[in-house]
C-alpha cells in the first residue's frame, strides 16, 4: 500500500474512525519489515496490539480449579442426603412387606375365590384394592413418623446414653404391626367372600 | 474465551492475580446462572460485561481502601533507570503500565476494539455507551498510547 494511503488511514485510526477491515490493513502493513522510520511509534503501537492479542496465560490448572469449585458448590447443595436415605429404607421395607402380603393373599384366594362373573369380579377387586390402599396409607404414615423419631432418638441417646428415650418412639412402630393385622383381616374377608357368592 | 476475559481483566485491574480471581468468579457466577442463559442474546457479551463490572467493583473497593496505584507507576517510570527498565522489561508489560494511566472507559473500549476486535455495536452493547462516546474515547486512548511510545523512544535514543 502507498505511504500516502497509510498516512490517511493512520490519521483516521487515531480519530477512532477506521473500520475493522481498515484496521486489518494497517496491522498487515505494520507487520512488514520495511516500515519507514518516521512511523516507528505507530509500528510499535501495532506490535503491542499483536502481542496483547496473543496473550493466553490461563492453562489447564485454571480449568481444574474452576471445576473443583463447581463440584464443591454442587455437593454443598445436598444437606438432606441422610434423611432421604432413611426414607428410602423405610419405603423399601414397606414395599417388601406389601409384596409379601399381596403374594400371600393372592395364593390363598386364587383357588377358592375364583368367579366367572366379570361384574362380581370387578366389585370384589375394587373393594379389595380400596382396602389395601387405605390400609397401606395408614401403615405408611406412622412408619415414616417412627423413622424420623428414631433418628431424633438416636441422636439423643448418643448424647445422654439412655436407651429409654429411644425405646419410647420405637413403640410407635407397633402401628406398622397394626397395619399388618389389618391386611391380614382383609385377607380373611376376601376368603370369606367365597361362601357368600355361592 | 477464558483468555479473552482474562486479558480484559488484566488490562483493567493491572494485576495478574486479581484478574485470575475475577475470571474465576465470573465463571462460577455463570455456572450458577446456567439455567437462565437462554434469556440472553449473547453469552459471550454477557461474560464480557460481567468481567468488566467485576473489575470495576474491585477498582472501586481498592480506591476506597488505599490511594490509586497509578501515580506510583508513573513516578517510577519517570526515574533515571527508566531506559534500562524498558530494555529489560517485556513490551506488553510496559504497555499495561501505560494503560494504567488511562480512565477505565478508555481502557475498556480500546481493549475490546484493538485487542479483541469487537465491532462498535458489540462494544455499545457490552458497555452501554453510545457510538459517539465510544469513538471519542477510543481516539483518546490510542493517541495516549502513541504519545507514551514516543516518550519511551525519545528516552531510548537519548534525544531528550
Amino acid at each position: 500500500m502507498e505511504p500516502e494511503k497509510i498516512k490517511i488511514l493512520l490519521e483516521r485510526f487515531y480519530e477512532g474512525e477506521t473500520s475493522r477491515e481498515e484496521e486489518r490493513l494497517l496491522r498487515e502493513f505494520f507487520s512488514r519489515t520495511d516500515v519507514p522510520e518516521t512511523l516507528s511509534a505507530e509500528k510499535e503501537h501495532f506490535r503491542l496490539l499483536v502481542q496483547w492479542q496473543s496473550e493466553s496465560p490461563l492453562d489447564e490448572a485454571f480449568d481444574a480449579q474452576i471445576m473443583e469449585h463447581v463440584t464443591a458448590a454442587q455437593k454443598s447443595v445436598r444437606p438432606f442426603t441422610g434423611w432421604y436415605a432413611l426414607a428410602g429404607v423405610a419405603a423399601s421395607v414397606l414395599l417388601v412387606l406389601a409384596l409379601w402380603f399381596g403374594n400371600r393373599l393372592n395364593n390363598k384366594s386364587v383357588l377358592p375365590g375364583t368367579t366367572n362373573n366379570p361384574a362380581l369380579a370387578y366389585v370384589q377387586a375394587r373393594t379389595a384394592l380400596q382396602l389395601v390402599s387405605g390400609t397401606l396409607n395408614k401403615g405408611v404414615r406412622p412408619a415414616s413418623k417412627a423413622a424420623s423419631e428414631i433418628t431424633g432418638a438416636m441422636a439423643k441417646t448418643s448424647e445422654i446414653g439412655t436407651l429409654e428415650i429411644a425405646a419410647k418412639p420405637l413403640r410407635t412402630l407397633s402401628e406398622v404391626d397394626r397395619a399388618q393385622q389389618l391386611m391380614e383381616s382383609l385377607n380373611s374377608v376376601y376368603i370369606n367372600f367365597e361362601p357368600l357368592k355361592k | 474465551m477464558k483468555n479473552k476475559l482474562f486479558r480484559l481483566a488484566w488490562h483493567l485491574t493491572g494485576q495478574r492475580e486479581e484478574a485470575e480471581d475475577v475470571v474465576q468468579e465470573v465463571y462460577l457466577k455463570i455456572w450458577d446462572m446456567r439455567h437462565q442463559l437462554a434469556k440472553y442474546k449473547s453469552v459471550e457479551g454477557l461474560l464480557v460485561t460481567m468481567t468488566r463490572n467485576r473489575c470495576l467493583d474491585g477498582l472501586r473497593k481498592r480506591k476506597n481502601r488505599t490511594l490509586s496505584l497509578k501515580p506510583e507507576i508513573f513516578h517510577r517510570a519517570g526515574e533515571a533507570d527508566l531506559q534500562q527498565q524498558n530494555e529489560t522489561r517485556d513490551l506488553a508489560q510496559r504497555a499495561r503500565e501505560m494503560m494504567a494511566g488511562l480512565p477505565e472507559q478508555q481502557k475498556t473500549i480500546m481493549h475490546l476494539r484493538d485487542v479483541e476486535g469487537y465491532g462498535f455495536e458489540e462494544i455499545a452493547e457490552i458497555t452501554g455507551f453510545d457510538g459517539n462516546y465510544i469513538r471519542v474515547n477510543l481516539s483518546r486512548a490510542r493517541k495516549k498510547i502513541r504519545t507514551e511510545i514516543e516518550k519511551i523512544e525519545r528516552y531510548g535514543t537519548g534525544k531528550d
